[in-house]
């Protein structure tokens, strides 16, 4: 079987690389990464694909993003003779990419089919409608499937987070003591609350690592944000040390759903300052969703993390079982 | 920003149809200020065709098709030119008529706007994994507005989660198509032209990829014609590919020797529609035939295994016979032999449909500027 698997962001790639993995024994898969031109890249440079798979887009509108990949998609799938396309999330690559196989009759799946967090991007919906294999991550992304008539079609495999790298190294080494980790990616940096967010940061009795990308940084000197003696601007980290900050640190602070799930697989309290749809995680205790406000956040940071570790067994070999399911079929 | 400033766009022959009743509702109402964008290819050959003309459709304000390029080119170029439209315009509300991928780029790109995006016949799409992941589906997954042509189109939007308010049930366009055009239609009389008797044969529209671009498929349809010939007249609407592909696998000449079948070439919407009401039955895989078909009282054979006129099935106007050359023979004895009584209409097929949907874009114009 040919199999094209299409990321668009961080996260896209860091579900699907579990499932590329567990593909690439007995098929002939190709990882395609596509990321916005000025996007700071985040992942780990030795697991790049080769050229002829990778495509930077424009930072235009939404749109023009989507047709350039459309465009660049139609050749590929045809030169690789593809049987499925594997798309994740709801990126406007991951929506170009969608088009592109549908209007060359190629099937396609979805893996995070149903995810509330992905399901109000206007590219989400779509993407579930044109796939016809639906991966969902846990039993509520099943259930909001199932609400919009998809139920049949839908395979709960598991969260492929929980089949990320293994944390090989505290990289914080440099680090005296404990840390918190902060990253604001999203609606934190759009919200008129960004400053109390940035104040708690300040009011927190440990050191805090606030990986900053481009976005970030502009975001703070629009807000003119000077960061607090305790907290340390760092450049944005590759894929792999960023899980490793992760696993190190105390706490993790984010308006990033998938870095709260990626927290939790990795046993590290995370403060959520957006939903993270994983009723799991949440309901252990070890995804808190807090208020945008510094003292809902100073409180949240206060208190201890569960005493009982993340039950994150059910979730392990996501990847394989998404993989098998997708090829078995 | 006016509100009630709409953009209709239409991209093939099903939708230009269909949006014809609905242009000339909406331009009836001095409240609307509307606009005809024309998202197809070859835009001159079809503003000059008789379909055009007997459909008395407007030249259209903005051309956004394109005609050259790979199907993923002519995509992209369609979405950026309705991203562009959509941003300058300052429509209240988009209506997207047809089904096509440039109507899907077409909703993907309005979505993002303030505009009210609306897909009519919404809805509409064969049971189970087929219907799921057809191009209505996603393109009714893209639109904010769900315009039913029919109950069990209403119903299908409801099972898969649409709020109540965004679906109404308006009716049929392509049976407010066939109320402005009958006269005509019947005044033509292209039957009698073809040297055909009126309810003296069997209608023949063939347009499905898959009857006609799957060698063994175009076979069996061949096959099929070949057996429901020698019981009763067939006129074949033969269009330029299935004629390339009859000729490219030599079933041409077959094809022309079969006795009891003529070859007809409907020039425009009045011709095909006199040939469709004077048929006797209609033998087609295409979606607007089986509506139209079911709103004149003509019994129509489905030459496919699942159709999305589930309300044409639904009330016993139309059979799905697959290619099975063997039923196509004994439902056709069976309606030559006994009378057929058409069954009622399906519910709001009574060509108000276009009122319907002008009424209810007013009202949403209406409840947005209150909001």
């Amino acid at each position: 079987m040919k199999i094209l698997c299409v990321a668009g962001s961080r996260g896209e790639r860091a579900k699907l690389a579990p499932v590329v993995a567990a593909l690439e024994g007995g098929h002939e898969v190709a990882f395609v990464h596509i990321s916005r031109s000025g996007q700071v890249p985040t992942w780990d440079a030795s697991a790049s694909p080769p050229e002829a798979l990778r495509l930077e887009i424009g930072d235009s509108t939404p749109i023009l993003r989507t047709g350039a990949v459309l465009r660049w998609m139609e050749p590929l799938l045809a030169e690789r003779g593809s049987d499925l396309l594997v798309t994740c999330g709801a990126s406007d690559a991951a929506l170009g990419a969608a088009l592109a196989a549908s209007l060359a009759h190629v099937a396609a799946a979805h893996l995070d089919a149903g995810v509330a967090a992905v399901d109000t991007a206007p590219n989400a919906q779509l993407l579930d409608q044109t796939s016809i294999f639906l991966l969902a991550p846990h039993l509520a992304a099943v259930e909001r499937l199932a609400h919009r008539g998809m139920a049949h079609w839908a395979y709960l495999c598991g969260d492929t987070l929980a089949d990320g790298p293994a944390p090989v190294a505290n990289i914080v080494d440099a680090a005296p003591g404990p840390y918190g980790l902060c990253y604001l990616g999203g609606p934190a940096l759009e919200s008129p609350a960004l400053p109390a967010v940035f104040d708690a940061l300040g009011r927190m009795a440990m050191q805090v690592l606030l990986p900053a990308p481009p976005s970030a940084r502009s975001s703070l000197e629009l807000h003119r944000l000077a960061p607090p003696e305790n907290v340390h601007l760092i450049e944005p980290l590759d894929y792999v040390t960023m899980q490793e900050a992760v696993a190190g640190a105390t706490f993790v602070i984010t308006d990033s759903p998938t870095l709260q799930r990626e927290s939790y697989f990795r046993g590290t309290l995370a403060l959520g300052l957006a939903p993270a749809d994983f009723a799991d995680a949440e309901n252990s205790g070890w995804v808190r969703p807090v208020a945008m406000d510094g003292e809902s956040i100073l409180e949240a940071a206060k208190s201890p993390p569960p005493a009982q570790p993340p039950d994150t067994q059910a979730h392990r070999g996501a990847g394989a079982r998404a993989a098998q399911f997708l090829t078995g079929l | 920003m006016s509100e009630s400033n709409i953009g209709v766009i239409a991209a093939e022959r099903g939708g230009f149809v269909r949006a014809a009743p609905l242009l000339a509702e909406l331009r009836e109402r001095t409240a609307c200020r509307v606009q005809f964008i024309f998202a197809g290819e070859e835009y001159v050959s079809h503003a000059t065709s008789e379909l055009f003309r007997d459909l008395a459709l407007p030249h259209a304000d903005v051309i956004i098709g394109a005609s050259e390029g790979t199907p993923a080119q002519r995509l992209a170029k369609v979405m950026a030119g309705c991203e562009r439209l959509v941003s300058t315009r300052e429509w209240g509300a988009v209506v997207l008529v047809g089904v096509s991928h440039t109507i899907l780029g077409c909703a993907i790109a309005s979505a993002r706007s303030r505009a009210l995006v609306a897909h009519v016949d919404a809805g509409q799409r064969a049971p189970g994994m087929v219907g799921r992941t057809s191009l209505a589906a996603q393109i009714d997954r893209a639109c904010g507005v769900l315009l039913a042509a029919s109950e069990p189109a209403h119903n299908r939007l409801l099972d898969e989660g649409v709020p109540e308010e965004a679906v109404a049930l308006t009716g049929s366009l392509g049976c407010d198509a066939v109320g402005r055009c009958i006269e005509r239609a019947r005044a033509d009389n292209a039957a009698a032209r073809a040297g055909l008797k009126a309810k003296g044969y069997a209608f023949a529209v063939i347009e499905s990829a898959d009857n006609i671009e799957h060698l063994a498929n175009l076979r069996k349809l061949v096959e099929l014609l070949t057996q429901v010939q020698a019981l009763f007249p067939v006129a074949l609407s033969v269009h330029r590919r299935l004629a390339q592909r009859l000729e490219a696998w030599k079933s041409a000449h077959r094809v022309a020797e079969l006795p009891q079948l003529c070859s007809v070439e409907p020039r425009g919407y009045v011709d095909y529609l006199s040939l469709l009401d004077s048929a006797r039955v209609v033998l087609t895989d295409v979606g607007g035939v089986q509506d139209e078909a079911t709103f004149l009282g003509v019994p129509c054979l489905t030459l496919a295994e699942a159709t999305d006129c589930v309300a044409t099935v639904d009330r016993g106007a139309n059979m799905l016979i697959g290619l099975d050359a063997g039923l196509a023979v004994q439902a056709v004895e069976a309606l030559v032999t006994n009378e057929y009584t058409p069954p009622p209409r399906p519910a709001a097929w009574d060509g108000g449909a276009s009122r319907r949907i002008a009424d209810f874009l007013a009202q949403a114009a209406e409840r947005k500027a209150q909001a």
